[in-house]
């Protein structure tokens, strides 16, 4: 006689106030069903974001045409060397990330849920499925650009007297991310790693701020700070052109 | 609470706190250091 699934994997009947617990093994199935797909489905796993990155995109395809995608999400040990790295980078101004990928974990799903809900303008990528014994979170796919890439675009280009429309959507992107930051901080929030590249530009013209591994409560306006200096010197990387550096902090202020 | 007990000033000026750009030196130059920390103050 077969194990009722329950038995089995008691964990499957545990409720979270958004997507699914999938400590299954096969997590992509579950993830699968509960997006409908029903039996004869395909999927392809490819690699997102940087190198120090777990992150990979899941396409899934029906025989009928239909395809969705989502963002799987590891939290490996290897990424502990990365922000254990990172630590002794920032040990000298006395600011620390968090390492172990069950605090990052937990961070990253409170932190999609918090900041969304502040307002309604704000849009975070939502979650799917979450399995602490798997360390693996699952997200809706959000097809957007990288601020970082708009900003690159932007000090590469030779207008910056504020008539292209690149340079002008751009600024003003920058500005409502201030504004969001502005907003998290009053609400006793930081989100601690603030690159441009975590901020998204759906194509709706909605920001989306991704990646909350290092979301927490504000405990000093020192956190408030770094979130602000943590964004200005990633935008400004590598980049020796004064005025339009100018113009992206006036933005953003 | 509100937007306007958040104390911005305070916050911006530690923002412009010399020590938080050394850890993207030199990746980023003085004189856009410079150029941050004066944009920043500048809001004070």
């Amino acid at each position: 006689m077969a194990i009722p699934l329950m038995l089995e994997h008691p964990s499957s009947l545990l409720k979270v106030s958004e997507g699914i617990v999938i400590d299954d093994s096969d997590y992509i199935a579950r993830i699968a069903e509960s997006l409908g797909f029903n039996g004869n489905y395909t999927y392809t796993l490819t690699s997102m974001g940087d190198k120090h990155a777990a992150t990979m995109l899941c396409s899934i395809s029906s025989n009928d045409g239909r395809v969705e995608k989502v963002v799987i999400k590891r939290y490996t040990d290897i990424k502990i060397a990365k922000w254990i790295a990172l630590n002794l980078w920032l040990l000298g101004i006395g600011r620390s990330y968090d390492v172990s990928p069950y605090i990052r974990m937990r961070n990253e799903y409170i932190g999609t849920r918090r900041v969304r809900e502040l307002d309604r303008s704000i849009r975070t990528p939502p979650i799917l499925g979450i399995s602490f014994k798997n360390r693996v979170m699952v997200f809706k796919y959000v097809d957007g650009i990288p601020l970082s890439k708009m900003i690159d675009e932007l000090m590469n280009g030779k207008d910056y007297n504020n008539s292209n429309a690149i340079v002008h959507n751009t600024l003003e992107y920058i500005h409502s991310y201030g504004s969001i930051l502005a907003l998290v901080h009053v609400n006793k929030f930081v989100l601690r790693d603030t690159k441009p590249s975590n901020v998204l530009i759906s194509k709706n013209n909605g920001i989306c701020l991704t990646d909350f591994e290092q979301f927490t409560t504000l405990k000093s306006i020192h956190d408030a700070s770094w979130d602000i200096a943590c964004f200005l010197y990633y935008s400004l990387l590598f980049t020796k052109d004064y005025d339009n550096a100018r113009i992206i902090i006036r933005a953003f202020r | 609470m509100d937007i306007e007990s958040m104390p911005h000033k305070e916050v911006l000026d530690h923002a412009a706190d010399i020590k938080y750009c050394l850890p993207f030196y030199p990746a980023i130059t003085l004189g856009m250091i410079k150029l941050v920390r004066e944009e920043l103050l500048k809001v004070i």
